[in-house]
């Protein structure tokens, strides 16, 4: 009796094992044992418990039946079964099983029949369900020699994806597709307008994430192939459009940048391209500027109606940290102190970590130049050559926990033979961070000192002395409940230890001092919230240019509604204070498959006084509902603030059902 | 398989105890030996020997009382034979009701057999024996609260909490389980049969010898 109970064992014993290796996952569930029933355990795999417990020594059976439940303990797989069969004790066992439920990591498998051997066990007439998927398969296969899971002629449906493939692999989350076909519409492939198929595919279903291998995407009656892999997100779809980028010319040259971002145009080939519009504070000048870079060399080419500059670089590393570079730049019309330059740089740079707490990193860069320059500045022409190095030093690290030093020290020098003159500079810039809790504090130092100048400009390589100290603190509000009061202080000063040229005998002072508070709350079914800025320097220190003001931006969002103020003053103005008095509205439109919601800011202080630009900020955003999903687009524009640009393409969520799901009858479509 | 196999082969023994008359017992005393002229019983004070002529099994025992045709008592027991080993504190055969009773722990030896129970408890004429109390068998490796076996039909019954153990591989029947062995010949040899639905008939005649039992247990 006890070798046959023991081939019993045994056939559950090869079967846990099988399952063991295909999974790694925590227990899915536990086998409670029925009261009065027994129990089995195989030491190291696991046990089962069930009611009731048989063996047909004629029919070369046992039988277990009542709430049979195997627990295996390597994978935390766990098997329910009314009744199971095993058969063939003496000599190669199989089990076999109808009506099973069998959880493994996320997914629930339940099947119609489930045929099992020591080499594999096949379930037939399969779904599958878990958090983020639910899916159909003819077939679904667990390999005990290799532990993968192999499903044939799958069906399944994600809250935003339908796919069907001839076959899969399920391991945990991830599931590989072969011969897949897939869309975002609420329908089968096959039956999609629009879908995607793929040789292979890749999909987390949680994430959750598509890539695809050998992918078409199919319109109608039309194909087009896709890069290789491709792969999107299966919430929001980035779409293959140039991201639009709006900016302020970092050089201050050519106003308010609009244009496309560095993107990859073929292997190893960068390309950018933008237009510069002015701004307010010079009259519209258009400017277009391409720029590409491929491997180490880069070109930046920007041109308009009265002026040129070409630059180009080649960028060469070396080993051991040392790079050398040639570079040159060729200015030409109405720019401001027009440049022509040709340089040969080398440099090195190394940066050590140290084991020893307090000094963790340990950074040197070491460059030499020379090049030969013109520029044209106010005084007429200076052309020569210029050769130099510097040298730089950080030391940083954590000394205690929350406060971290650093110290920078630099220095370097520039020859200019032509002019028989010299320019030396070395500065050092001791910084801390103190991080407690909520508070966040730096403070940081910089001085640099020159000696002699440089004959060319200063958008060249003239230094000037800086003596300076900033001071950064921020600290984060917790809310209390319903986060009722969270929100952010932060405060930013600047001091300026220079000489005032204007004020003998006086440093310049305090340059900034700007507080800024944030916070929030739930109110009348939305949530409101508030930010108050105040630059205060102005206003501590009066001195002609510096402006000081107080704003505050009041704001109320409920679902798509958004309304609000904005408003700014100088209390240092001798009149009229007010600088803005903005409202702003947003409100949606909903027609249909449409929704619109139109943006409008108005400056109510210009407008009383009957000033122009008046109307600060306009914007629209657009959504059209498909069945393939809600494609975004819109746009919005404030003064002082920039322009927005969304363009982008959501996937509704829908309910996992596998009432949505068809018998399977097709794979790919 | 080997544990229900001696246990078997343990109620043969103890039957032919039972259903020997005392006539033929060869009785050896090793000391003082009293007849006890008012009960009839024989009692062999210092202990002694008593042997079954006909299969040469001894009982050997520190203390033994037996009344011809009635009971024997006897203390410190050690049976030896063809059958392995058993101690037991105490035995009692009461010939006229045809019951013996091995209790205050059996323990019972043999090749390839290692076991012992609170109490053994056979009923002769429902060819039923229990062990009862504890049932430990450490070759092979098993337990069980009681283990009912019936002679005429090999049928063998475990009441839970019991627990057989193979290997890495064990089973296990909470307290109220029970599991149902029935053996059977075939070409590969003795084959059992595992259920846990016990055959009513079978639960009947257990639940009869477990009254009987009690009832003995409280005179």
């Amino acid at each position: 009796m006890i070798r046959r109970l023991a081939l019993v064992c045994v056939a559950w014993a090869a079967f846990a094992a099988g399952l063991a290796l295909a999974s790694g996952a925590e227990p899915a569930d536990a086998c409670i044992a029925v009261e009065g029933g027994a129990e089995l355990t195989v030491e190291g795999l696991g046990r089962a418990v069930f009611a009731g417990l048989s063996t047909d020594r004629v029919r070369d059976e046992a039988l277990l039946s009542g709430g049979v439940c195997v627990e295996f303990s390597a994978t935390g797989g766990v098997l329910r079964s009314e009744r199971l069969t095993l058969s063939g004790l003496g000599d190669g066992v199989a089990l076999s099983a109808v009506d099973v439920e069998f959880r493994l990591d996320e997914w629930t498998i339940a099947a119609d029949v489930l045929e099992a051997d020591i080499a594999g066990a096949v379930l037939t007439g399969v779904r599958l369900t878990s958090p983020d998927a639910v899916a159909l398969a003819e077939g679904l296969r667990v390999d005990l020699v290799t532990g993968t899971i192999v499903a044939h002629a799958l069906r399944l449906v994600t809250e935003t994806l339908w796919v069907a493939a001839d076959g899969a692999t399920l391991d945990g989350d991830r599931v590989e597709l072969r011969a897949v076909g897939l869309t975002t519409c609420d329908c089968p492939p096959a039956e999609a307008s629009v879908r995607l198929e793929a040789r292979t595919a890749e999909l987390d279903i949680v994430d959750p994430t598509v890539t695809l291998h050998g992918a078409d995407l199919v319109v109608g009656s039309f194909r087009w192939a896709l890069s290789d892999p491709w792969s999107f997100d299966a919430e929001n779809l980035t779409l293959p459009l140039p991201p639009i980028s709006v900016s302020e010319d970092p050089e201050g040259r050519r106003g308010t940048l609009v244009g496309v971002s560095e993107q990859a145009v073929a292997p190893g080939v960068r390309f950018a391209w933008d237009v510069g519009i002015g701004d307010g504070e010079r009259p519209p000048d258009l400017s277009l500027r391409i720029a590409a870079r491929a491997g180490d060399a880069s070109v930046d080419v920007t041109g308009a109606s009265d002026r040129l500059r070409v630059a180009w670089r080649v960028n060469r590393p070396l080993a051991n940290g040392w790079t050398v570079a040639y570079a040159q730049r060729l200015e030409g019309g109405a720019w401001d102190e027009p440049v022509r330059d040709q340089s040969l740089t080398a440099g090195w740079s190394r940066a050590w970590s140290t084991p020893t707490a307090g000094l963790a990193v340990v950074e040197v860069d070491a460059s030499a130049f020379t090049a030969l320059t013109a520029q044209t500045l106010a005084g007429g022409e200076v052309v020569g050559t210029r050769s130099g190095g510097s040298l730089r030093v950080r030391i940083a690290g954590e000394v205690v926990a929350g406060w971290r030093p650093a110290l920078e020290v630099a220095g370097g020098a520039t020859g200019y033979p032509a002019d028989a003159a010299t320019q030396t500079w070395w500065s050092v810039a001791p910084r801390a961070t103190l991080t407690a809790g909520a508070l966040r504090l730096e403070v940081e130092h910089l001085s640099r000192w020159v000696r002699g100048a440089s004959p060319f400009g200063a958008s060249l390589d003239r230094l000037a002395p800086l003596h300076r100290s900033d001071v950064r603190a921020s600290l984060a509000l917790a809310g209390g409940a319903g986060d009722v009061g969270a929100g952010r202080l932060t405060a930013v000063a600047r001091w300026d230890w220079r000489a005032d040229p204007r004020r003998p005998g006086r440093a310049i002072g305090l340059e900034r001092l700007e507080l800024t508070g944030s916070t929030g709350a739930a109110a009348w079914g939305g949530h409101l919230s508030v930010r108050a800025e105040a630059d205060l320097a102005g206003a501590i220190d009066p001195r002609p240019g510096r402006a000081s003001s107080l704003g505050a931006t009041v704001a109320w969002t409920r679902a798509d509604w958004e309304l609000g103020t904005r408003v700014r003053l100088d209390p240092t103005a001798p009149a009229w204070p007010w600088r803005e008095a903005t409202v702003f509205a947003a409100l949606p439109i909903a027609t249909g498959d449409w929704w619109w919601r139109p943006y409008l800011a108005v400056d109510v202080a210009s407008w009383a006084r009957e000033q122009a630009g008046w109307w600060v900020g306009h914007g629209l955003d657009l959504a059209w509902t498909s069945d393939f999903g809600v494609l975004d687009l819109g746009y919005r524009y404030d003064d002082g603030i920039g322009l927005r640009l969304d363009v982008g393409v959501r996937f509704e969520s829908r309910p996992l059902d596998l009432e949505r799901l068809e018998p399977v009858t097709e794979g790919r479509p | 398989m080997r544990l229900i196999l001696s246990w078997a082969t343990l109620l043969v023994v103890a039957a032919a105890w039972a259903q020997a008359g005392v006539a033929e017992l060869e009785a050896i005393a090793y000391g003082r030996q009293r007849i006890d002229l008012a009960s009839g019983r024989t009692i062999l004070e210092d202990g002694g020997e008593l042997i079954e002529r006909g299969s040469g099994v001894r009982l050997v025992a520190a203390w033994i009382a037996y009344a011809e045709g009635v009971e024997v008592t006897a203390r410190d027991v050690s049976i030896e034979g063809d059958v392995g080993f058993v101690d037991a504190p105490l035995l009692t055969i009461d010939l006229v009701a045809g019951r013996l009773t091995a209790s205050g722990g059996v323990a019972w030896r043999r090749e390839g057999l290692q076991v012992a129970g609170e109490t053994l408890w056979f009923d002769v004429d429902a060819g039923v024996v229990g062990l009862l109390g504890g049932v430990e068998a450490v070759e092979p490796d098993a337990s069980a609260a009681e283990a009912w076996i019936e002679l005429e039909s090999g049928r063998v019954l475990l009441l839970g909490p019991y627990a057989y153990a193979d290997g890495p591989l064990v089973l296990r029947g909470g307290e109220g389980a029970a599991l149902q062995l029935d053996a059977s010949d075939t070409d590969a040899g003795v084959v059992y049969d595992a259920s846990t639905a016990v055959d009513a008939d079978w639960l009947a005649v257990v639940d009869a010898a477990r009254a009987a039992w009690e009832a003995a247990s409280e005179e």
